[in-house]
C-alpha cells in the first residue's frame, strides 16, 4: 500500500514536473520572440 | 497493475522527449535512479530500459537539439580524465573478470553524466533535473520513513522499492546519505523553483522535507546517516540568519527524535564513538589499513573490485579468532585508493576540488546580480549537497554511484548559464542606457557593464 502510494506519487510528480517544465519553456521561448526587436534586412 | 503504471510513465516521458529531447535525459535520469527495471522485475525481463533510454536520449539530442553547447570547462575535463584512467586501471585489475563487471556501469555514469550539461541548458530544464533527481530519491526515502514511524527501522531491513542489495535505494548508508545529502536542494527548491513554487500544499511539502529525509535515513540504522546529519545540520546553522533560533531548534528536533529511535538503534550508533569495540566497524579499520598497503604496492591502481584480494583476521568479543575475506572497502575515498591508486585518487580529489572552486566562482560572480541570485544558490546548494555526500560516503563505498556526478552536471550547466546570463548584458543594447543611471560610481557602473568571466 505503501509502495504504491509512493510510486504513483514520485512516477506522477516526475512526469507532471516534465509536462510543466515542457510547457512553461514553450512559454518561455515565445516571450523572448515577442520580445526580440524585429529583424531587418539590409 | 503497478508495473503497467510504471510502464506507462516511462512511454510517457518518451513520448514527450519525442516534442522536447530535454525531457528524455529527465527520462534516463529517472530510470537510473528510480530503476523501475528493479522495482518492477517483470518490467526488466520486456526491455533494457537504460540503454533504450540512453540511446533515445543521444538520438534526441544530435537530431532534434543540437544548439548553444555550453564550453567544455576543467571539470567536464577531468570527468573525462576520471573515465579514461579507470579503464586504464580496469586493463591491469587484478580481478578482471569482476572489475570489468564494475567498469561497464561506471564508465557509463561518468561518460553520460558528461554528456547532460550539453541537454540541460536553461533555468527551467535545469529545475526539472533537480526535482526529478529529489523526486527519484524520495521514491525509496518515503517508504523507509513511513515503515520506520510504524513498525521501527532496522538494520539491513529493505523497506525501500528496492531490495537490499538491489542498487542505492535498498542499501541503508547510502540511502541515509543520499537523503541528507538532497536537503539543500530541497531548501533551494522551496525559495527559487519556478516549476513547482513553494506555495500552498508544496509549502507543507518542502518543510516536511527534513523531518522525513531525517526518519528515513535514521530508519536505517546506518551510521553513515549520522555523519551526514550533522554535516547537514552544521552547513544548515552557519547559512542561518537566526543561529540561535536554528540552534534550539536542532536540539529540541534531536531530543525528540533521538528516543523515539529506540535503544536498538542508540546501541549501533554508540558504536561510532568506539569502533575498535565493534567488529564491523573494527573489520573496517583494517580494510582501510590494507587498503593503504595495497595503493603503496599498486600506486597505478589494482582495478576495481580489488578487496576481493584482502584477508583479514579479527578477533571476537569471546577472543575467538576471525578470518573474513574480500571484504569491502566501506568508504569512497579507500575504494577509489585500492581500486584505481594513489594516481586516481588524486584525479578524483581534484574533481571535487574543482566543483568547489567552479560553485564559488559563480556565487562570487552573481553577488552585484540580484536577476541571477537563483543561480548563486543553486551553487551553493550543490556544494552543500556534494560536502555532505562527501561526509556520508567516507563509510560507505559509492564512488561510482550516480548521484554525485548528477550534482557535477548540474554545476556545468550551472556555469554554462552563468557565462549566457553574463554575455547578455555587454551585447543588449538596451544595457547601455541603463547604465548611467545605475547608482554608485563609474567604477561600480564599468564592473556592471563588462562581461562576467
Amino acid at each position: 500500500m505503501i509502495d504504491n502510494l509512493v510510486i504513483l506519487a514520485t512516477c506522477g510528480g516526475s512526469l507532471a514536473i516534465a509536462i510543466r517544465a515542457v510547457l512553461m519553456e514553450r512559454r518561455e521561448a515565445a516571450r523572448r520572440a515577442a520580445a526580440a526587436p524585429p529583424r531587418t534586412r539590409r | 497493475m503497478q508495473a503497467l503504471f510504471i510502464a506507462g510513465c516511462w512511454v510517457s516521458l518518451i513520448a514527450l522527449g519525442c516534442v522536447a529531447p530535454f525531457v528524455m535525459a529527465l527520462a534516463y535520469i529517472w530510470v537510473d535512479l528510480f530503476r523501475p527495471h528493479d522495482v518492477a522485475p517483470a518490467l526488466g525481463q520486456l526491455l533494457p530500459f537504460s540503454l533504450t533510454t540512453a540511446v533515445l536520449t543521444v538520438g534526441a539530442y544530435l537530431v532534434l537539439d543540437r544548439r548553444d553547447p555550453p564550453r567544455l570547462g576543467l571539470l567536464t575535463a577531468l570527468l573525462v580524465v576520471w573515465a579514461a584512467w579507470i579503464t586504464l586501471t580496469t586493463s591491469w585489475a587484478l580481478f578482471p573478470t569482476s572489475a570489468w563487471w564494475k567498469w561497464d556501469w561506471a564508465f557509463k555514469t561518468i561518460v553520460f553524466t558528461s554528456l547532460l550539461p550539453f541537454v540541460f541548458r536553461s533555468r527551467i530544464q535545469m529545475e526539472a533535473a533537480l526535482l526529478v533527481i529529489l523526486l527519484c530519491i524520495a521514491s525509496n526515502v518515503l517508504p523507509f520513513g513511513f515503515k520506520s514511524m510504524i513498525g521501527g527501522g532496522g538494520y539491513g531491513r529493505a523497506f525501500g522499492l528496492i531490495d537490499v542489495n538491489g542498487g542505492w535505494g535498498g542499501e541503508g548508508s547510502t540511502l541515509g546519505t543520499y537523503a541528507f545529502a538532497c536537503l539543500p536542494l530541497v531548501a533551494y527548491l522551496q525559495r527559487h523553483s519556478v516549476l513547482a513554487p513553494g506555495r500552498g500544499l508544496l509549502r507543507w511539502v518542502y518543510l516536511a522535507a527534513p523531518g522525513i529525509a531525517a526518519i528515513g535515513a535514521f530508519g536505517t540504522f546506518a551510521r553513515a546517516a549520522l555523519i551526514a546529519c550533522f554535516v547537514w545540520a552544521a552547513l544548515t546553522w552557519w547559512q542561518s540568519r537566526r543561529k540561535l533560533m536554528v540552534a534550539v531548534m536542532m536540539v529540541a528536533a534531536a531530543t525528540a527524535v533521538v528516543p523515539l529511535m529506540g535503544d536498538a538503534w542508540l546501541a549501533r550508533i554508540s558504536t561510532s564513538l568506539e569502533p575498535r569495540k565493534d567488529q564491523s566497524a573494527n573489520t573496517r579499520l583494517m580494510v582501510w589499513a590494507w587498503t593503504i598497503d595495497l595503493a603503496n604496492s599498486h600506486p597505478a591502481g589494482a582495478g576495481f573490485n580489488s578487496y576481493l584480494g584482502n584477508r583479514i583476521t579479527a578477533r571476537d568479543e569471546y577472543g575467538l579468532e576471525i578470518v573474513q575475506e574480500g571484504r569491502a572497502f566501506h568508504s569512497i575515498y579507500f575504494e577509489v585508493l585500492g581500486e584505481h591508486g594513489w594516481i586516481g585518487l588524486a584525479i578524483f580529489f581534484s574533481v571535487f576540488a574543482v566543483f568547489f572552486l567552479d560553485m564559488r566562482r559563480i556565487r562570487r560572480q552573481v553577488r552585484d546580480r540580484p536577476d541571477l541570485e537563483w543561480l548563486g544558490d543553486l551553487a551553493r546548494a550543490l556544494s552543500h549537497g556534494v560536502l555532505i555526500f562527501m561526509a556520508g560516503a567516507a563509510f560507505v563505498g559509492i564512488a561510482f554511484y550516480p548521484l554525485q556526478y548528477y550534482l557535477f552536471a548540474l554545476a556545468v550547466s550551472a556555469s554554462a548559464a552563468l557565462r549566457r546570463a553574463a554575455a547578455a548584458p555587454a551585447r543588449t543594447p538596451a544595457e547601455a542606457r541603463i547604465a548611467p543611471v545605475l547608482p554608485g560610481g563609474w567604477r561600480q557602473r564599468a564592473a556592471y557593464m563588462r562581461p562576467l568571466r
